[in-house]
């Protein structure tokens, strides 16, 4: 009697414990936070592809003291990571594990798709993203502005409308992202197609009299006045803020670029100030944070994901002007003008992934056939 | 009938056993048949999968538009010959490369042939250094001669330190900051030491007797030059003018550096932006198009040389041409040729070590100078390490090192091998294709080449792994790039040779191995040196072949100084760019004290 | 015995000439055979088949019971195996290598041990006169030096059989002849075989036991060196060994010379394309005293005799003489020919034997 209860123990014990075998992978979604440690700790380190150099500088050390998992991180402009990951997760021989990504329109129409990517929304956290950011997870929201030199024009910005950034005054003086490289700048062109209506109304507002839009929108005519009025392109928006922001100017270009690089005013000596112009002040630019198919470190990537999406993990981008996380519970920066991503309201664009990825190679193409 | 037949049978055998005791003796044809097998794999399929490359739809074109990956396509054919943007990515960067091109390749030229002139042949002070001194340009990296001329005539027109001009209250204007003028400038200095190499050489190859007959006939130094010397260097001029041609076509840095900020764009950068736009299929087109032009300039050169051929003499007593005496124009002459030295050579170095040294730009107040772009922990207004104190240039010089070096080695010994199965089995096609094929690899451009590696090895192939991102990645393609240079070195010394030596130690009884370590191996020690040093040097200086092959942790000296300078670093690159400097010219001497040769003999290529 | 045997080989490199043609031949043990002929004639490549670094197309070599190379039945010694020594032209002394390493290569291959290499240096070093030159390098000696140490290189693992290819060709003419003196002198106290290739005559006459003069890819006559001189097969061996060369009159036209000589010869000027008269064989004597009258052209004096243009009716010939010439330029004088110097060739360039 006593033999077969034992016996009947330990059947059940070992079917569980094969049951949990089984379920293994299934499971480590469901591990509490403590495991989730334990397991990063054993892989001991993670490699990041980032959309800012604040992964590296600051996050890596931070993550490090605190769990001792190294984290190895390469900042990157959004094609070459997307490049990256394709041939890797193809090659199978992947080497990242997170990214911080900002091509929405691409990750959104290929790479989730095509299961390249794993969505990862730390279940810590749920609650205090919101749904539309969960899918896929948008961890950071940053504003990509227009910004002058306040030491040159004073507290006023020298253009109150966007189309004058197309006029002759400005040739060779407006600094901004290449396209080619860079595709915030494609979403938003994309999204000023969206919103051509205002872009028709601003010009009206300042000129006086109606546009003569000779392409398909306005959001276009706006993009071929720009792309042949001979802007300076770039791979950084670091080199942008510089050469907008750098002080004994007299004159002084406009640049975009993002409104993080207000806090680098005083410790680099740069007068940068924020463009009030109608009718966009700038793109408000999601940045993804997705787990790459096939990651050595999955645990570890999961654990940084968590992370950087808590108070202490997003200090080093919510903690100054320019950033805002997705975490609803985090504050921001009382430098920013506003307090969340949500109250600069319309003055921000938001491009539509769907938008953005069915007309991107045609912007581009447009774009480089219309500079100069 | 039946014993013709197998008596037929029998002397096939006889003839198989013949060949088989004759491949014992002499491997040479199965070294040949090896390298014939690898160097297809690692030279034709990158070639072939660039052709394939630019009439089938990519995997990222196919993602978004939904096509099947590696379909038939004239898409890219059409898009960089006859769509909307193919003006821009095509026909004006062409005209802009031919155009940067013919200039510099006149200037320099003009440069390398007049300063050949003075150094070999007219006595100018310090001829002996010059001949040394004004080859220095040809082993900075070309990046160096354009961050020199950036950081000394930028303008506001982009971002960034202070130009030294600028900060002393001159402008430079945009012509003369950016665009075709200091391309073709920065390029002919790189280059004209080419010239002046070839030209020197050609000039003291030249039989002294031919000028002293003229000169018994009554000819004075002045016709002798235009009627007999410098008809006489006209072969050498054509190859000079194509290769130089050739070269200029290829550069990446010096059109990235300066032509950009004025969206001056020639077809190396274009075919960069769409290398960095994913556009895969118009990168092979361009890269098709520049290997096209490169053959071309080829042909015309190997026509040329054989049409010239009968003006080739044959060396003379190896009598040195004596100085002739310039007199008044003495001073000149060789203010001219140290200033050009100053310039090319000694500028860009004084130039790039001040901009490391000075806080400001421009403030030559003692206060102002310190080493703290090189050994600070937190250079300030950059939030950067200094050089010495960064990990990412540590971690690249090392990569340099190894990835140079290691590339360095195998292509000496390979070219050593090719050399040997080619010189061996004369006549043959083994020899005929490896010497072809050995050579294709001059014929693409360094970026074409590097794209057509990333599409073939990103994944596993055959008994290859999927080597991206891997420095083995780095390494297979630096090696067979530089296979030109180190079978053509090694052919060469090969002939030198000749069979006999190791014929003597056949009939003295040693073993084909035995031969080669004892007898061979020890003979063509210099030829290793040479075959190893010269691409280890081209390793350390290379960007446009690697740019596009580095990771996060493979990164070069050369990548990350270009990294530097898209951050706006610019002393960063640059003190980069003087290491990089500093290690090729340390090399350079090792190798001059090593083999005593002149370097004449291994860059001519 | 230990003859070399050819038999019936056939080599061709490709292009439009046979570097060797068909060829049989016996060497017999202990001689000192000349290969002789112009450059192209396939006397190289005849010695680098026997020593193995090439292979012919077809045929068969053997050296004594051992057969070299067979394409019968596909027999191949490799040349490291063929225990043969061979001499370049350029001597290939391995210019790393010091005159020691130089000379017991050979034996460190058949990993004798360093006494027997020393001993074997040391008699090989005073039978060369090579006494202080052990750690020299070969750029360090002079040709005749370089050319000892080959030498020594060579008999330093004792071969029966001796290839040497134009051993001499590179050494001023003072040098060549002690050269000869020495190698004949090893050949004699040796007694191996030798196979020595050369394109001159004056060699090939005094260095040889036989000579084999070769035209392209074959051999015309092989023979004893006098008999060579004395009896040439052909008109080609006729013309190739004697210096000067035989003066050749064809019977159309230099018919008055033709005419004195088939008188002389006793035999019909029409059966004959070609006389020939050895420059020693013809006697200058007083005008009208001899065969035919000749006017003398020119006059070198050589010191030791007198080399003499002359011209008769026409045709130039010279005439070698050890005695003063009796007249002066553009005298005219008498000649006489001396039947053993005089031969007569057929339409096929053959000597004609008269029975």
């Amino acid at each position: 009697m006593n033999k077969i209860r034992i016996k009947t123990i330990s059947l059940f014990t070992s079917f569980f414990f094969g049951m949990a075998l089984l379920l293994q992978p299934v499971a480590s979604y469901a591990m509490t936070l403590d495991e989730l440690i334990a397991a990063a700790q054993k892989e001991g380190e993670v490699n990041t592809y980032w959309h800012s150099s604040r992964m590296g500088k600051k996050v890596a050390k931070a993550f490090e003291e605190k769990y001792g998992i190294k984290v190895n991180a390469t900042k990157m402009k959004d094609s070459e990571m997307t490049e990256r990951i394709v041939r890797e997760v193809s090659s199978g021989n992947v080497i990242v594990d997170l990214v911080g990504y900002d091509d929405g329109p691409f990750l959104d129409t290929v790479l989730t798709p095509k299961g390249m990517v794993e969505n990862y929304v730390p279940p810590y956290l749920a609650n205090d993203i919101p749904k539309d950011s969960q899918k896929p997870l948008i961890y950071l929201w940053q504003p990509f502005v227009i910004g002058y030199n306040s030491e040159t024009y004073g507290d006023s910005c020298p253009i109150k409308s966007l189309w004058q950034l197309t006029e002759k005054d400005w040739s060779g003086r407006f600094h901004m992202w290449d396209p080619r490289i860079a595709s915030s700048m494609l979403q938003m062109f994309s999204a000023m197609e969206d919103r051509s209506d205002e872009l028709a109304a601003s010009y009206k507002k300042h000129y006086g009299k109606d546009l003569k839009v000779s392409e398909a929108n306005a959001g276009l005519e706006f993009v071929k006045r720009l792309a042949a009025n001979n802007p300076v392109l770039y791979n950084e928006d670091y080199e942008i803020a510089v050469a907008v922001g750098t002080k004994g100017q007299s004159q002084a270009p406009i640049g975009i670029y993002s409104l993080g690089r207000h806090r680098e005013n005083a410790k680099k000596n740069l007068a940068l100030a924020l463009c009030d112009v109608d009718p966009f002040k700038g793109l408000n630019q999601p940045t993804y944070m997705q787990i790459v198919k096939g990651a050595p470190h999955p645990n570890a990537a999961r654990l940084l994901a968590y992370y950087v999406l808590t108070q202490e993990g997003a200090n080093p981008w919510v903690g100054v002007v320019g950033a805002y996380s997705s975490n609803s519970s985090l504050g921001s920066s009382p430098d920013n003008p506003y307090p969340t991503a949500e109250a600069w309201k319309g003055t921000l664009l938001v491009s539509n992934n769907t938008n953005v990825a069915n007309r991107r190679a045609d912007l581009m193409d447009f774009w480089i056939k219309h500079s100069k | 009938m039946n014993s013709s037949v197998s008596s037929s049978h029998n002397s096939v055998l006889i003839n198989l056993k013949i060949k088989f005791s004759k491949l014992l003796q002499q491997p040479t044809f199965l070294i040949g048949s090896v390298l014939v097998i690898i160097l297809s794999y690692l030279v034709i399929a990158p070639i072939v999968s660039i052709f394939s490359n630019s009439v089938s739809l990519t995997m990222m074109d196919a993602m978004l538009s939904g096509g099947k990956d590696g379909e038939f396509t004239y898409k890219y054919v059409d898009r960089v010959f006859a769509s909307s943007i193919s003006e821009k990515i095509f026909w004006v960067p062409l005209k802009n490369s031919l155009t940067v091109s013919f200039f510099a390749t006149l200037i320099a030229l003009t440069l390398g042939l007049i300063l050949a002139s003075l150094v070999t042949s007219t006595n100018i002070f310090g001829r002996k250094y010059l001949g040394f001194l004004l080859i220095i340009p040809y082993m900075l990296p070309s990046q160096a001669m354009a961050t020199a001329w950036l950081t000394m005539f930028k303008n506001r027109k982009i971002s960034g330190p202070q130009g030294m001009l600028e900060s002393f209250g001159i402008t430079p204007p945009d012509w003369l900051a950016y665009g075709p003028l200091p391309i073709s400038i920065c390029m002919a200095l790189s280059y004209f030491p080419f010239a002046f190499l070839l030209f020197s050489s050609a000039l003291s190859k030249i039989d002294i007797q031919l000028e002293e007959v003229a000169s018994t006939l009554g000819a004075k130094t002045k016709v002798i030059w235009s009627k007999i010397i410098l008809p006489l260097l006209i072969p050498t001029t054509m190859s000079v003018l194509l290769l130089t041609v050739a070269r200029t076509l290829g550069t990446f840095a010096t059109p990235y550096i300066l032509g950009t900020p004025a969206k001056y764009t020639l077809l190396s950068t274009s075919l960069y932006s769409s290398v960095r736009s994913n556009d895969s299929g118009v990168v092979a087109v361009i890269a098709i198009v520049l290997s096209l032009i490169g053959v071309m300039l080829l042909l015309v050169d190997i026509w040329v040389v054989r049409k010239w051929q009968r003006f080739v003499t044959v060396g003379g007593k190896g009598v040195k041409r004596q100085p002739s005496k310039l007199g008044i124009l003495r001073t000149p002459t060789t203010l001219f040729a140290w200033v050009i030295f100053l310039i090319a050579a000694l500028g860009p170095f004084i130039v790039l070590a001040l901009s490391t040294l000075m806080r400001e730009p421009g403030n030559f107040a003692f206060s102002n100078f310190g080493l703290a772009y090189w050994t600070g922990v937190n250079v300030p207004g950059m939030d950067q390490p200094g050089i010495f104190t960064s990990p990412e240039v540590i971690t690249a010089l090392k990569n340099s090192f190894l990835i140079a070096g290691s590339a360095s080695v195998i292509c000496g010994f390979l070219g050593l091998l090719i050399g040997y199965a080619v010189v061996r089995l004369p006549g043959t096609l083994i020899s005929g294709f490896l010497r072809q094929i050995s050579f294709l690899p001059y014929l693409m451009p360094g970026l074409a080449f590097a794209a057509a590696y990333l599409s073939l090895f990103a994944v596993s192939r055959g008994p290859i792994p999927a080597l991206y991102g891997s420095i083995s990645l780095l390494i297979l393609v630096m090696v067979v790039t530089y296979l030109p240079y180190a079978s053509r070195s090694g052919i060469s010394a090969m002939m030198q040779v000749g069979p006999e030596p190791e014929e003597a130690g056949m009939v003295l009884g040693a073993g084909f191995w035995r031969r080669i370590t004892s007898i061979l191996a020890p003979l063509q020690k210099s030829a290793l040196i040479i075959a190893i040093i010269l691409p280890f040097i081209t390793g350390m200086k290379e960007l446009s072949l690697v740019v596009m092959l580095v990771t996060p942790g493979t990164e070069l000296l050369t990548t990350q100084s270009i990294r530097f300078l898209d951050f706006g670093y610019t002393q960063l690159a640059n003190a980069t760019i003087l290491i990089i400097g500093v290690v090729v010219m340390i090399s350079v001497l090792i190798l001059n004290r090593l083999t005593k040769t002149n370097l004449a003999s291994g860059l001519g290529g | 015995m230990s003859e070399i045997k050819l038999k019936s080989i056939v080599k061709n490199f490709g292009g439009n000439s046979i570097a060797v043609d068909n060829l049989s031949e016996i060497f017999p043990d202990g001689e000192f055979v000349c290969l002789l002929g112009p450059s192209g004639c396939g006397k190289t490549t005849t010695l680098r088949m026997i020593a193995g670094l090439e292979t012919p197309d077809s045929g068969e070599i053997s050296y004594g019971e051992k057969i070299f190379f067979s394409s019968k039945n596909g027999e191949f010694i490799k040349t490291e195996n063929r225990n043969l020594g061979l001499m370049f032209q350029s001597y290939a002394l391995w210019p790393h290598m010091t005159v020691f390493k130089n000379i017991v290569f050979g034996l460190e291959m058949q990993k004798k041990s360093l006494d027997e290499k020393e001993k074997r240096y040391l008699e090989l070093e005073k039978l060369f006169h090579l006494e202080n030159f052990r750690d020299r390098y070969p750029s360090e000696l002079s040709g005749g030096q370089q050319q000892r140490v080959a030498l020594a290189r060579m008999l330093a693992m004792k071969p029966n059989l001796l290839l040497l290819d134009e051993p001499l060709s590179n050494l001023d003419s003072n040098l060549r002849l002690e050269m000869r003196s020495e190698l004949k002198r090893l050949h004699q106290s040796l007694g191996c075989t030798i196979i020595f290739v050369t394109h001159d005559q004056m060699e090939a006459m005094t260095l040889a036991t036989s000579i084999a003069v070769m035209n392209k890819g074959k051999i015309e006559q092989i023979a004893k060196p006098m008999e060579i001189y004395n009896n040439p097969k052909s008109l080609f061996v006729a013309k190739f060994v004697g210096s000067p060369q035989m003066n050749i009159i064809n019977s159309d036209k230099d018919e008055n010379l033709a005419l004195c000589l088939s008188k002389k010869l006793n035999i019909e000027k029409n059966k004959v394309k070609n006389f020939g008269a050895r420059p020693e064989s013809i006697k200058m004597v007083q005008q009208n005293n001899g065969d035919i009258n000749a006017k003398i052209e020119t006059i070198q004096p050589t010191g030791a005799d007198w080399i003499v243009g002359l011209n008769v009716s026409g045709k130039s010939i010279f005439v070698i003489s050890s005695e003063q010439p009796i007249g002066k330029e553009n005298d005219t004088i008498g000649i006489d020919f001396k039947v053993e110097g005089c031969h007569s060739f057929d339409s096929n360039d053959l000597r004609i034997v008269k029975s």
